[in-house]
């Protein structure tokens, strides 16, 4: 039953309109950038259809609290969900990592984050940040975090992988490289 | 079968179903022999579930000597006595939030938002005194069996949670998330003002302190301009509170009494800086300052001055950083081998272009900080400085 457990799951996101099979290149709609997106992987279709266009990706292989992808760009200046403080184009990397790693902190949903790495990092050729961090889930589920992040002119590209820490994590985690790897700017 | 014993399974069934709500307190003077009902037995065993997972959260401050010292005020309130039914323990958390709640087997949690906007123990003590009034006259056992009757139970605690969002509700539950969002009713919250007030006073503690508590609370709440979710940091909950209490200490008579500023600061000191880094990752920043002033009065050292550079420094501007500067620079003269103050200083130096002071202090910083998590930041910035 516990094997099978993840195609149920699969299933059932299949049969939500909100989900369809994901695959190819991805080119976000508004957010000027592009990136392969794994075959075998549902994607979050916020345009309700199968046209790889939206303004974010958001994927997941076997249900969003096992794992979950999320490229987007953040526009400066603009409200975050947790924390009260911005991102700022004239931040640092490490400036911008704080502002990210406090907006995680400050989730209600999530209790015991630690932070495990925070480095400087470049993604497709821009400077930027990884942040790699510990915390348990509003189910109780240990989980494990990777937040890639890169300033541009007006943005911030963000690229996020968060996933069960037992198993899933270290499973997924070569699939989210090759996605980051293939992240192209406009 | 006959339409007299429908009739009587009927109300035997309506009578089961309504449940009396009201319940004589639990006080030490019980006759020998008293229990809790059934239901509340079930409260009590549903409590200790859920405060398995909110111990277990990583919420829990832990600090060894701030707990030890809020259950000596309660234990002051509350004399502990062998045949008294209800075991108090007082546990912090680690919540900017303004709230505390109880449990109906005694344990009482505090948030450090709300210790952190305390003056002294004669107000903790007016917060506790409240809290276990409602653990003593078995109020979450009552406000359950009233929802229980208007059959509105479970649509009730979803308009709760649907309030609060995840987060701690998640970790709460049912009684929690009614002690903690909700409060109880009107007349109840009356008699935990009122028969707190009682042991406040009994226990020596100034009066005048349990008005002062919810005006500064409601003045915070009102200051803070955002709908907080639990019930301390409610504006009409608090005018009630103010109104009560006012009223309260002014039929008492007594004036004075014990009001342990010092004491209280001095022990609650590791609850004030963490609520005010919590309220600084959030970017609450005002709140943050306040709290971080009177943490560097109680503990006028490097990590207190570090703390009021960062709070300057993440609120961004010219003016901003240069406040920042000063107390980076007093945090290095107050513990010259504290390292943090050394990278900011780096950093400002950086910014402004100024290579030579800024590679001092990067030096400097990894100099004190060998396995720093940000080394690597460092690194590059030190190694673009000295091009």
């Amino acid at each position: 039953m516990k094997r099978l457990l993840p195609l149920i799951i699969a299933a059932l996101l299949c049969i939500s309109a909100a989900w369809v099979p994901a695959g190819g290149t991805f080119a976000a709609k508004k957010g000027n950038f592009s990136v392969e997106v794994p075959s075998g992987w549902m994607r979050y279709a916020d345009d309700k259809g199968d046209k790889n266009e939206s303004n974010f990706l958001m994927i997941t292989k076997e249900g969003h609290i096992l794992q979950m992808i999320i490229v987007e760009k953040l526009e400066f200046d603009k409200d975050l969900k947790f924390t009260k403080k911005k991102l700022r184009g004239d931040m640092l990397p490490h400036e911008a990592a704080e502002v990210v790693a406090d907006n995680i902190k400050s989730n209600p949903a999530i209790t015991q984050f630690e932070l495990v790495e925070n480095s400087p990092a470049h993604v497709s050729g821009v400077e930027g940040f990884k942040l790699v961090y510990t915390y348990k889930s509003k189910d109780g589920l240990k989980s494990k975090g990777v937040y890639y992040g890169a300033i541009n002119k007006e943005s911030l590209a963000k690229l996020h992988y968060t996933a069960a820490a037992r198993y899933y994590f270290d499973r997924d985690l070569a699939v989210f490289e090759a996605l980051v790897r293939s992240f192209k700017a406009n | 079968m006959r339409p007299i014993i429908l009739c009587c399974i009927a109300c035997a069934l309506l009578f089961q179903g309504c449940a009396t709500t009201s319940l004589p307190p639990v006080t030490a003077a019980t006759p020998k022999g008293f229990t809790f009902e059934d239901d509340e037995k079930q409260l009590w065993k549903t409590s200790e579930e859920e405060q398995k997972k909110l111990d277990s959260s990583g919420l829990v401050l832990g600090d060894v000597e701030l707990e030890s010292y809020v259950n000596s005020v309660a234990a002051r309130l509350h004399p502990p006595d062998p045949s008294f039914k209800i075991p108090f323990r007082i546990v912090v958390l680690k919540n900017y939030y303004l709230n505390a709640f109880a449990y109906p087997n005694g344990v009482i949690y505090v948030h450090t938002g709300i210790l952190a906007q305390m003056e002294n123990e004669a107000q903790l003590a007016t917060l506790l005194a409240h809290e276990m009034t409602h653990c003593t006259h078995r109020h979450t056992a009552q406000e359950f069996r009233d929802l229980k009757n208007k059959a509105t139970f479970n649509a009730a605690f979803q308009v709760f949670l649907g309030g609060f969002g995840w987060g701690l509700a998640g970790l709460l539950g049912q009684v929690g998330t009614i002690a903690s969002v909700q409060g109880y009713s009107r007349a109840m919250e009356n008699e935990a003002d009122t028969e707190g007030f009682k042991l406040m006073v009994k226990a020596g503690y100034d009066p005048a302190e349990a008005v002062r508590i919810f005006e500064i609370l409601k003045k915070d709440a009102d200051s803070r301009k955002v709908k907080e979710p639990f019930f301390f940091g409610s504006h009409p909950k608090l005018q009630d509170r103010i109104d009560n209490y006012t009223n309260l200490r002014l039929t008492s008579g007594k004036k004075d009494g014990i009001k342990n500023a010092e004491l209280f600061l001095a022990k609650t000191k590791k609850g004030l800086r963490t609520d005010a880094e919590l309220n600084m990752r959030a970017g609450n920043f005002t709140e943050a300052q306040k709290e971080l002033e009177k943490y560097v009065k109680v503990e006028p050292g490097p990590e207190a001055y570090y703390l009021l550079g960062e709070v300057s420094r993440q609120q961004g501007g010219a003016r901003a950083i240069e406040t920042a500067k000063g107390y980076y620079e007093k945090a290095v003269n107050a513990g010259p081998e504290y390292p943090e103050p050394y990278r900011e200083l780096g950093l400002i130096y950086y910014k402004a272009k100024d290579k030579q002071a800024a590679r001092k202090y990067f030096e400097s910083y990894l100099a004190r900080a060998p396995n720093a998590k940000d080394r690597g930041y460092i690194e590059m910035y030190l190694k673009r400085s000295s091009e």
